[in-house]
């Protein structure tokens, strides 16, 4: 996402037309527009985002409460809103969230200032062991390797090359018990509609990048799923498929997404 | 202002058949519409919030406290309870309990009761709603002015 269009109020951008298409109002009318013809080419969007948007406050429960992670570190976090990690984490739990967008990390600050042990930075997900180098995030993490990472509704962002390389960075970096989860997002990209989508978020200066599970669990590698596996998001949320039979098209595994929690692999 | 209901008024009492009936017509509005809900309303808790309603309309018919009913449909706009469910929720209690006694001679009161707890819910969630957009919008404003001064 380029930093132009982020900063400037008068292009449309992913993340607050993620945000709009989310329900929330922290977009602008050029947002909205964009939006809304997003909308047209895949009416089912704001169902999907918001089955994986609902996922986080699962994570926080999970990681700290079930898992004992007393650290997350949280990559392309978007608006750290009261549905976010830092509200349903243990107490006493060290939530750092990031995100390239200046705004939602200005956001972020403004809204998290009296929270405790909740931090918002500034980072590229894709270069994973510089931020965890900085100084401001070692500050915070004093050198814990025992970590759960958390990249959620980014994959799409993402080339296949980054992915591979941010597993690897984070597999290389971490403790053994660590944890990193993920949200995969497949789609048929080749359909005429496939392809106006990626057109649009082409204009917000975005390409967008899906894959199949077989080609995720490919670059996750050398993590593999635990226990619980690849989880389908309509199994997540124990709802029905929010997909008509014509949407079934553009998921030809048949579901909107997955969630999983990569271990590492004895 | 919202009104404490007159306690000298007969009202129907919703037995607990009553309420299991309405508890499932709420749920199912609720399902319906559960892609309106946003923040921190899953799927998952809607079962609770139909249970946790059911419950609150109970005692409003019993006590009539308005202000209690006004607070609670601000509580779920903050938590992020769509504009399609709660208006859903809303009609689904009015026509739920009118099925349920609209046979019964002294219906009307009741009615006027259920009416007074919807309006007073979705008052509530309207101010709410509206305080929260206000809010969201301010702070999008402002990051956005530091964002832009600061690069
Ligand atoms: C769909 S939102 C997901 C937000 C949040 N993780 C969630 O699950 O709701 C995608 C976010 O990724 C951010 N983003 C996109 N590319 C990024 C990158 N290379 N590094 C960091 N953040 C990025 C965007 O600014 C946006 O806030």
């Amino acid at each position: 996402m380029p930093t132009k269009t982020i900063v400037d109020a008068s292009i449309p951008n992913a993340g607050r037309v993620y945000d709009y298409l989310l329900g929330g109002h922290h977009n602008f009318e050029i947002d909205r527009r964009a939006a809304e013809q997003v909308r047209l080419a895949t009416p089912f969007l704001p169902k999907l985002m918001r089955l994986f948007r609902w996922c986080l406050q699962d994570l926080a429960y999970e990681l700290t409460y079930v898992r004992g992670y007393d650290a997350i570190v949280d990559f392309a976090s978007g608006l750290p809103t009261a549905d976010h990690l830092h509200s349903a984490v243990a107490p006493g739990t060290t939530v750092i969230y990031s995100d390239r967008d200046p705004v939602c990390v200005e956001y972020g600050l403004e809204i998290l200032e009296n929270t405790p042990n909740v931090h918002y930075f500034q980072a590229d997900c894709r270069q994973p062991i510089d931020y965890l180098n900085r100084p401001e995030v070692q500050a915070l993490l004093k050198d814990k390797r025992r970590v759960a990472y958390i990249y959620w509704g980014i994959s799409m962002y993402l080339t296949d090359e980054e992915i591979h390389k941010i597993a690897q960075d984070l597999h290389d970096y971490s403790d053994d018990s660590s944890t990193m989860a993920f949200y995969l997002q497949p789609y048929n990209q080749n359909t005429e509609n496939g392809v106006q989508v990626r057109e649009l978020y082409k204009k917000m200066g975005d390409e967008l990048h899906f894959r199949t599970l077989p080609q995720f669990k490919e670059l996750f590698k050398p993590w593999v799923a635990d226990d619980l596996g690849y989880r389908t998001m309509e199994e997540w949320h124990g709802v029905e498929s929010p997909l008509t039979a014509e949407d079934m098209v553009w998921f030809p595994d048949g579901t909107v997404g997955w969630g999983v929690y990569l271990v590492k692999g004895k | 202002m919202l009104a404490q209901h007159d306690q000298a008024v007969e009202t129907v009492s919703l037995s607990s058949e009553d309420q299991a009936v309405l508890a499932g017509k709420l749920l199912q509005a609720m399902r319906e519409h559960m892609y309106s809900n946003r923040m921190q309303v899953p799927p998952r808790r809607i079962k609770e919030l139909a249970e946790n309603e059911i419950a609150l309309i109970v005692d409003f018919l019993d006590k009539g406290e308005s202000q209690i009913i006004n607070e609670h449909g601000m509580t779920l706009a903050r938590e992020g309870l769509g504009q399609k469910s709660i208006v859903a929720m809303a009609s689904a209690f009015r026509l739920g309990v009118w099925k349920i006694i609209n046979q019964q001679p002294d219906f009307l009161p009741t009615m006027n009761l259920v009416e007074d707890y919807t309006n007073a819910l979705l008052n509530g969630y309207m101010t709410a709603y509206e305080e929260e957009q206000r809010r969201e919008q301010q702070r999008t404003h402002e990051a956005f002015v530091r964002t832009t001064t600061n690069s």
